[in-house]
């Protein structure tokens, strides 16, 4: 084999090990086996978010308002509604919905804890939002909770304007 | 008889050091946030959907041939196949930019260099006939060090 072919095969197959070795060590690195992107593998788009269901902006603020205490500025947990942000930790504390917890689509074993999968697994309504626009977080997060948690999908209901239609509307941001 | 010596070009070592040095900023970028540069690979959607756990093999395998590639550059190791398996990987992801770019071109209309998107490159968001540009601009350089079988100075290998 040319010695040029030869150069070029060893950087390849160098490099991979490497990469392992560098994602392992990252504190966000991926889990290599781990299919992030489900919904959209196959042929057709979001198979697996049928059964979910899809809400608008004006639905989404019904369920927030009904759980929001504007007052205090905490959530109240009575009416078992949550709100789940997919969006990384950085987006998501540059501005959230106000009393949504923070679900990072890309590691969210590391945000949802048994203790709140539970509560989500008996929850009234679950409204999961990202950015909006195109972007597919949300979708990713519902499907997750369907089949990674086990969550009942009734209960799962994504807004898809996500975090830009409602900032447009002028409804309130938290950060941090 | 005493063989010729191979001649030595000061601009293989300007390639080698700008090359070198692009393909690590490269790298970096992905490396920082591999999340980030999964989702650009998945943007593309040119994987097989048989497996879909291809792209992440893309996040994690390309950074780290770019690191080691442009280290090597930068040390003057195994330089002609090094650059030509960087020329090749080059090839195909401008080939996929240009793709990318044509299908967004499609959606938004408009002229085509004004279409901006974040092609996980490591460069963020940038326009398409300006990444084409540059990558052109670098496929040429990585030509030009697997083809040139002159020495550069200052190498840890004599040959290459």
């Amino acid at each position: 084999m040319p010695r040029i072919l030869l150069q070029a095969g060893l950087l390849l197959l160098a490099a991979l090990p490497l990469g392992f070795l560098a994602n392992a060590l990252h504190p966000r690195g991926l889990d290599p086996w781990r299919d992030y992107f489900p919904a959209t593998s196959g042929a057709t788009e979001h198979p697996l978010a049928e059964g979910l269901t899809f809400l608008d902006l004006a639905a989404a603020q019904d369920y927030w308002t009904s759980s929001w205490d504007a007052g205090a500025g905490v959530w109240n947990e009575d009416n078992q509604i949550y709100f789940l942000d997919a969006r990384r930790r950085a987006s998501f504390e540059s501005g959230h919905i106000p009393g949504a917890w923070l679900a990072d689509r890309y590691a969210s074993e590391d945000y949802l804890d048994a203790d709140l999968i539970e509560r989500l697994r008996s929850a009234f309504a679950i409204v999961v939002y990202c950015t909006g626009g195109d972007c597919e977080d949300s979708i990713h997060t519902a499907t997750d909770l369907k089949y990674r948690w086990q969550v009942p999908p009734e209960a799962i209901l994504i807004f898809e304007g996500g975090i830009l239609e409602w900032r447009e509307a002028g409804l309130p941001v938290a950060n941090g | 008889m005493s063989s010729i010596p191979p001649t030595r070009s000061w601009s293989l070592l300007v390639a080698c050091l700008v090359g070198g040095a692009l393909m690590i900023w490269f790298a970096l970028q992905k490396l920082g946030d591999p999340v980030a540069f999964l989702k650009a690979v998945h943007e593309y959607r040119i994987l097989p959907a048989a497996w879909p756990r291809a792209a992440n093999l893309v996040a994690i395998w390309i950074p780290a041939i770019e690191l080691a590639g442009g280290a090597l550059l930068i040390l003057g190791v195994g330089r002609r196949g090094v650059a030509l398996a960087l020329a090749a990987m080059l090839l195909t992801f401008t080939a996929a930019v240009a793709w990318r770019g044509f299908q967004l071109h499609g959606q938004l209309g408009g002229s085509l260099c004004a279409v901006k998107f974040d092609c996980g490159c490591g460069t963020g968001e940038v326009f398409l006939c300006a990444k084409l540009a540059e990558n052109a601009l670098l496929i040429a350089c990585m030509g030009y060090l697997a083809w040139s079988r002159a020495e550069r100075p200052w190498s840890l290998r004599r040959r290459g």
